[in-house]
């Protein structure tokens, strides 16, 4: 075994569930580096999990609770998502629709039979000039 | 059925004793994970209360594949890790390492002192091991990263952890 794989199975170690603990326990008398990271980490870990750590405040519920008072973490099933998103793509659609211009051509006819209509010459008007 | 995810499901069918009871079951181990990293009481306080409301809408984007102390974790480390990189950025250490825990020991505030020196990613290894109890698959799922890589991280922490633990706690400097 080499360091690398010693430093790899490390993590097994102290939980006992290493399986070939000859082999690392030869490694770890070979290597006073090796052996030196093992005691370490033994020594760390002992005063980690001994180390008091404060609970949770005990006013952090009631901040919570203020915060999320009234929002709904109500889950919107698929299908009304879905029926939701067309109904607002049909409306869309509709009043897209209505809004819609007439075409030029009406306008312009419109405007040429109006107050214009005087400055256009009729199809007689044109026949006679034509004939002259 | 996993309690966990019948209590999301019954959050998300309105019932609010469910999201009481999720945050009653994880509070005490989310908020150790946060102040390891943070570490700063006050500043634990306001990420895990961030972290609660903000699950409390997301909720419904749990996929119930994964198991929920797992997303929760995720979500909370991220949260944390990304504080802890803000304040680092905003170089506010000094003042933050005034405010621990009310009644600390001196030996807790050695461990507390020592943790701060780390990187916030290698707080949140050590943390999610020795706090929140995670094996090293669940770290690095939380965490995602593969196994191997978690591992070396932690490896890196308590090198960096030995001398700073072994030291009197007049010679941890904040």
């Amino acid at each position: 075994m080499n360091c690398d794989a010693f430093r790899e199975r490390v993590w097994d170690f102290p939980g006992g569930s290493l399986s070939d603990c000859a082999e690392f326990e030869r490694h770890r008398l070979e290597c006073p580096s090796c052996a030196a990271a093992l005691e370490a980490i033994a020594g760390n870990e002992e005063i980690l999990r001994q180390a008091w750590v404060p609970p949770a405040p005990a006013d952090l519920w009631p901040r919570i609770a203020r915060e999320t008072a009234g929002v709904s973490p109500l889950r919107w099933p698929r299908w009304a998502v879905a029926a939701a998103l067309l109904m607002g793509i049909g409306a869309i659609a509709l009043g897209e629709l209505r809004r819609a211009p007439a075409p030029m051509q009406d306008i312009v006819i419109e405007d040429v039979e109006g107050d214009l209509g005087v400055f256009v010459p009729s199809y007689e008007d044109g026949l006679a000039a034509v004939s002259k | 059925m996993d309690a966990d995810a019948d209590f999301v499901r019954r959050h998300l069918a309105g019932d609010a004793d469910a999201f009481r009871a999720l945050y009653e079951k994880y509070k005490d181990r989310v908020f150790a994970s946060a102040y390891r990293i943070v570490g700063d009481y006050h500043d634990a306080a306001d990420l895990v209360q961030e972290i609660f409301v903000r699950l409390h809408g997301e909720l419904r984007s749990f996929r119930f594949e994964s198991s929920f102390s797992t997303w929760l974790f995720r979500v909370a480390v991220n949260h944390a890790i990304n504080r802890a990189n803000a304040d680092a950025r905003h170089a506010r250490l000094e003042e933050r390492a005034r405010r621990p825990a009310p009644r600390e020991a001196e030996a807790d505030e050695r461990v507390r002192r020592a943790i701060r020196k780390l990187s916030p990613k290698l707080r949140a290894v050590v943390s999610l091991r020795y706090l929140g109890g995670l094996s090293y698959e669940e770290m690095a799922e939380v965490l995602e990263l593969s196994v191997g890589t978690v591992k070396s991280r932690l490896f890196l922490a308590h090198q960096t952890l030995r001398p700073l633990l072994e030291e009197p706690v007049s010679e941890v400097r904040p």
